[in-house]
């Protein structure tokens, strides 16, 4: 039963059946839909299309205690913070599902990161194909599709009167053991519908970009002007950072006093002037072009290079939220354009 | 293994190397533990204050010294001031061995010169203790060193001690004339040129503020030494050293796990490095 159909109305007992300690899915929130831990299962909504916000929270949180210390009668203690919740994330959009991946990539790597290792295997993917595009995204052009399954346990799409849901992996399906009552087989004729609702919403992508050769061409043009010229309108504010699903970088601070307190993995921004600066005041990337030369290059050159991908998935939301139109797509675009 | 978690570590002793208003200390430092940290000449250690943070400092001391570990530190920012207000007997952190390190073992059978700047010795000075612990291993063994004036050299009794011996040369030198100074006055680049080292069968490692290192280089390809031949470090800002924060990176390459060792062949390819 690798194909099954949830009537709408079913929506909330599935979720029930699903018995996740911890549930993060899309709740409507000052007139928007955001991923929120969810406490009330009638709060979850599917009707808004457009999550400003991608559930990376869920696997990397904004801010996290990495251990906690006390000083006790001069005996000094460490001690880790607690493991993670197992973790349902439910309606998480194929592009983000897809960002968890390269993620992965980063956090397992040569050194594993055991805090964010540890939520990812505690937690199931399911996606919710998108219906509605919206007008900045661009997945197709990074190898996604408002239907893609890559990453996640299940898939969700609409296709019209009911859900149709694509179980994906041996972890879906021992996650799904009291749901059956309210699942069914797809017909013939459901599975025709879910096929054509991915067509419709892969043709409603109105925005591409060839990337063919940029991770060689970046860093050929790294000295050109274009780079002044892009980053003349940046204000260096980061949004594009906090939304992205795929940034990755991060601050370690501690808080306390002497005798208590802990460290914290805070998300920082490589678009930050302090981010780079030494302790001497030197600052390998001084001014504006270089860092957001520093930020495209990471995404397209960098990740490539060292983890065999690019570092975008073409969510759109850096174009969606820069508060003076800065756009990816249009800077690829100018970097292509560039004569050498 | 959690990577994030620091081990303790008693500072054992702090000698006061130079002083000024960027003094430099060295930290000699005993995990609690009893482990071995087994780095390699070049690498680093996050050395951290709870509370106050953490930062990459290269370790100081031989990898065939096992009983401790020794930074030499410049008081800069705040994790640095926080040191140098510590006393010996305080309890600090470190995690680590971090970074690439120098590839020593294959420069056996090789003649060996390391020319450092200021501060810049601390990477250099495993490589000193790893050559004299294991002398036979290579060929002649040249250390140029100079800082700006006498007080700010650092280990100078220890550079004093080397200069009587008679199976390595040590050549010092201070930017600026001092009455009490008889050895090389001028910049470490210049001693570089007046000394000549061969590049025959040679590795020269160089370590210093970045200006340093740039005429350094220029010097020992117009003495004839080849890109492979020359070896020197980076620095950048760190958090995690292990190459996720994101911040350390030059080109593709993160210092904190990439290097912060460099072959020059490599980092003059590199778009950031100039």
């Amino acid at each position: 039963m690798d194909t099954v159909i949830l009537k709408k109305e079913n929506l909330i007992g599935f979720l029930k059946s699903l018995n996740a300690a911890r549930l993060i899915a899309p709740a409507a929130k000052k007139g928007t839909t955001s991923f929120e831990v969810i406490d009330d299962l009638s709060s979850v909504t599917l009707d808004l299309n457009d999550y400003m916000a991608s559930p990376k929270k869920a696997v990397f949180p904004q801010t996290e205690t990495l251990f906690a210390f006390k000083k006790q009668n001069g005996n000094l203690t460490i001690a880790p913070a607690d493991r993670a919740q197992a973790t349902v994330v439910f309606g998480i959009r194929p592009c983000d599902a897809r960002s968890f991946q390269i993620l992965d990539s980063l956090f397992r790597g040569d050194f594993n990161d055991p805090y964010y290792t540890n939520r990812r295997e505690q937690t199931l993917l399911i996606g919710l194909a998108c219906k509605e595009p919206t007008n900045r995204c661009f997945c197709p052009s990074l190898g996604g599709s408002p239907s893609s399954a890559e990453g996640l346990d299940m898939l969700v799409t609409d296709i019209g009167d009911a859900y149709c849901i694509n179980v994906l992996t041996d972890r879906a399906r021992s996650a799904l053991s009291q749901s059956a009552p309210l699942l069914a087989e797809a017909t013939k004729e459901q599975r025709a519908q879910k096929e054509q609702a991915d067509k419709e919403s892969l043709a409603k992508i109105r925005r591409h970009v060839d990337l063919q050769g940029m991770h060689e061409k970046l860093p050929r043009i790294f000295e050109h002007e274009i780079w002044m010229e892009l980053a003349n309108k940046c204000l260096g504010c980061g949004i594009c950072t906090y939304y992205c699903p795929t940034c990755h970088c991060f601050d370690i601070q501690d808080e306390g006093d002497t005798s208590e307190g802990r460290r914290i993995r805070v998300w920082d921004a490589c678009m930050f002037e302090e981010f780079t600066r030494h302790a001497s005041g030197v600052n390998p990337r001084p001014s504006r072009a270089e860092r957001l030369r520093n930020r495209v290059m990471h995404k397209f050159t960098y990740y490539p290079l060292n983890l065999g991908t690019i570092a975008c998935v073409g969510c759109g939301r850096c174009i969606e939220l820069c508060p003076v139109n800065e756009d990816i797509i249009e800077i690829l675009e100018k970097v292509k354009a560039v004569h050498e | 293994m959690n990577p994030y978690l620091p081990e303790k570590a008693t500072i054992a002793e702090i000698r006061e190397e130079t002083s000024g208003a960027r003094p430099i200390k060295t930290f000699k430092v005993v995990l609690h533990n009893g482990h071995a940290f087994n780095q390699k000449p070049g690498q680093c250690a996050m050395v951290g204050i709870l509370r106050v943070g953490e930062s990459m400092i290269s370790i100081a001391s031989s990898p065939t010294q096992r009983e401790y570990l020794e930074f030499s530190i410049m008081k800069l920012g705040k994790v640095t001031s926080a040191l140098h207000a510590c006393e010996a007997g305080e309890t600090i952190t470190l995690r680590g061995p971090y970074g690439n390190g120098f590839p020593i073992a294959a420069w056996k059978g090789k003649n060996i010169v390391t020319i450092g700047g200021g501060i810049g010795q601390a990477p250099l000075r495993p490589i000193v203790q790893y050559i004299l612990d294991n002398r036979d291993d290579f060929e002649q063994f040249d250390i140029i060193y100079g800082a700006r004036s006498v007080n700010d050299l650092c280990y100078k009794s220890e550079l004093f001690e080397l200069e009587k011996r008679n199976d390595l040369k040590v050549h010092l030198s201070i930017d600026t004339a001092d009455p009490d100074w008889k050895r090389f006055v001028g910049f470490v680049p210049n001693n570089v040129l007046r000394i000549k080292p061969s590049p025959e069968n040679t590795i020269a490692i160089t370590c210093g503020p970045p200006i340093m290192i740039k005429y350094v280089i220029h010097n020992l390809l117009e003495l004839g030494f080849s890109e492979q031949q020359i070896f020197t470090t980076l620095e950048n800002r760190m958090k995690c050293g292990i190459g996720k924060c994101g911040r350390c990176n030059v080109g593709n390459f993160y210092v904190c796990k990439d290097g912060p060792v460099f072959n020059y062949a490599t980092l003059k390819n590199l778009p950031e490095f100039d």
